[in-house]
């Protein structure tokens, strides 16, 4: 069993209900592919930096869950497939990571730029 | 021109923080230029194990459209 996350892109333009039934479907792909969930939590509807599928927004969800081999290809195949799903990246998690998916809001970023701000590169 | 050849210390070993997240979008921000590329080593001055980790991050990043591959002007 190894840990993964994987952060998943929904469409903006669903309902509460919509957006919880996707949410769901997915649920159901780990386990289905016998992973087990940790967590699967709603990030934030976010600007996308660039368009992915003439999409603008999108709706960010994050699931931490442990599995083998056969989670991620269920998983690519159901982002593959099902529409409610613009984009998708699963990445190796440190085990002891588990569960810790969506960051503090509140957490000072590390600066360094400020002075040099407008400088061409 | 001397303030930016000036040693650095890294700013993720002085704020002793181990790894960098493709999350931290306003950290990853700080890092990039205006342009969208990575900021070299020299000139930030972060340590090659930072940087690495900031690659990676920033590359994440990129994938799930949480930051832009080039930044038009
Ligand atoms: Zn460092």
């Amino acid at each position: 069993m190894t840990a993964y996350e994987t952060v998943f892109i929904l469409k903006s333009s669903f309902s509460t209900e919509e957006e919880v039934a996707a949410i769901e479907k997915v649920r159901g792909v780990i386990e289905r592919g016998g992973g087990v969930v940790s967590t699967l939590d709603r990030w934030d509807r976010k600007k996308l930096a660039y368009p992915i599928k003439k999409e603008k927004r999108g709706v960010y969800v994050i699931a931490h869950y442990e599995g083998g081999g056969a989670v991620i290809s269920q998983i690519e195949r159901h982002c593959k497939l099902e529409e409610s799903v613009i984009k998708s990246m699963t990445t190796r998690l440190d085990p002891g990571a588990l569960g810790k998916a969506i960051p503090n809001p509140d957490e000072k970023p590390i600066f360094f730029q400020e002075k040099f701000k407008g400088l061409r590169r | 021109m001397n303030k930016l050849m000036r040693r650095r210390p890294c700013k993720f070993c002085a704020a002793k923080k181990e790894t960098i997240g493709y999350k931290e979008v306003p950290t990853l921000k700080e890092f990039v230029t205006d342009r969208g590329k990575i900021i070299p080593r020299r000139i930030s001055g972060n340590c090659a194990y930072h940087q690495r980790g900031l690659t990676t991050a920033v590359k994440r990043a990129r994938n799930i459209a949480l930051l832009a591959f080039a930044e038009e002007r």
